[in-house]
């Protein structure tokens, strides 16, 4: 058997190759040249264990919902919004971000501040906080692209559309750019005062970065036609476009036979 | 979502006002199944799963997704729930009387 030998003669060279890449990390991480290894090891593990108490908070929090039987039972559950696992959680989450600054999963709990303060007035400094830190510490992280992926599902606050545009701005990288662009124009399209400029993002992504993956196989380019239709033919004041299809007996039915009734359209699954 | 659905239905007269539906369930049986449970009256079309033609084009991304369309065909709001819903039907019908009216 020869092989063994061969194998060796081949990897020999391979140390060299491995201590320069090693290098190379070393010099692009330098905005956290402080973090070593260690402290990434640490932060994580200390950020899975905050997020397991979170979710266990939510789910004694929830349980009220979970236990209720019927849609009358689930209607008479009043939550107590003070005692939300939100509230008490964003604090722990904002200590983090100081205890491990730089760190990969201080940018997760960055993230994490970000969507629990921007539902609520009260806490639009942390809001703002954490957005300035992302912004400094964070702007070639590749982490970005999750943090604002979803971020149009956030109310659109100051600090929120500052978030998206400053890294639409200064960030190098063509995916974590398409997915704040899109966010921002799909934040600004939901304001009469700012639909334009919503508009104009969402036909640039379409000519930039139509090939960019939203989530999983959907594309931006797939993504922005439907956005760009709803805002040109969904408004307030838009006649409903026409609906011709089957209905679940099987007869053809269309909504405009509806037209001199006031209507409730409802899309709905049973799951 | 389903018993007030059926209260508005119950509520206000058929020739002014009218619930349609467009079920997203993966099967045309499950859609069936689903209306009998919940004793909907009220049509739906069936689009043949979350990513069906109707659902895409309209840009629907979550379900429930709601919009009130007015006797002339005008979407009027959009994801309104609960007592908003109550109210903005309410709107819409006294809109439709006022405009009924001989002068």
């Amino acid at each position: 058997m020869l092989i063994p030998s061969i194998f060796v003669l081949v990897l020999l060279p391979v140390p060299d190759p491995v201590v320069t890449v090693t290098a190379e990390v070393a010099v692009e991480v330098s905005r956290t040249d402080e973090v070593t290894q260690q402290q990434q090891a640490a932060a994580t593990e200390a950020y899975e264990q905050l997020q397991a108490r979170m979710e266990e908070a939510w789910d004694e929090y929830l349980a009220p919902l979970r236990d209720a039987k019927t849609p009358e039972q689930r209607d008479a559950v009043d939550l107590d919004p003070a005692k939300s696992p939100a509230v008490i959680f964003i604090a722990e989450m904002l200590k983090f971000t100081k205890d491990h600054p730089g760190t990969d999963a201080c940018l997760l709990a960055l993230g994490e501040v970000i969507r629990m303060s921007s539902r609520d007035e009260n806490m639009s400094w942390m809001t703002e906080e954490a957005v300035e830190t992302v912004l400094v510490d964070f702007i070639e992280h590749d982490g970005l692209q999750d943090l604002v992926r979803f971020a149009h599902y956030n109310p659109p606050s100051t600090a929120i559309l500052r978030l998206l545009r400053g890294i639409a701005d200064r960030s190098g990288g063509r995916d974590v750019k398409a997915a704040s662009l899109y966010s921002l124009g799909k934040l600004l399209g939901k304001n009469d005062k700012t639909r334009r400029e919503g508009r104009d993002l969402l036909d640039r992504i379409e000519k930039e970065f139509a090939d960019v993956i939203f989530f999983r196989e959907t594309t931006y380019g797939q993504k922005v036609k439907g956005d760009i239709f709803e805002l040109e033919h969904l408004q307030i004041g838009d006649v409903a476009p026409e609906i011709i299809g089957k209905e679940i007996a099987g007869n053809l039915m269309q909504l405009s036979a509806f037209r001199g009734k006031v209507v409730v359209l409802d899309f709905w699954g049973n799951w | 979502m389903y018993p007030h659905e059926r209260s508005l239905v119950e509520k206000h007269p058929a020739e002014k006002f009218a619930i349609v539906g467009v079920n997203s369930d993966k099967t045309v049986e499950a859609a069936k199944e689903a209306v009998k449970k919940n004793k909907l009256s009220w049509k739906n079309f069936y689009d043949g799963g979350t990513s069906g033609a109707i659902a895409t084009r309209w840009n629907v991304n979550g379900w429930p997704t709601i919009y009130v369309i007015d006797a002339a065909g005008v979407i009027r709001y959009k994801d309104v729930r609960g007592a908003e819903l109550d109210a903005a039907i309410e709107t819409l019908l006294a809109q439709m009387e006022e405009i009924g009216k001989p002068e």
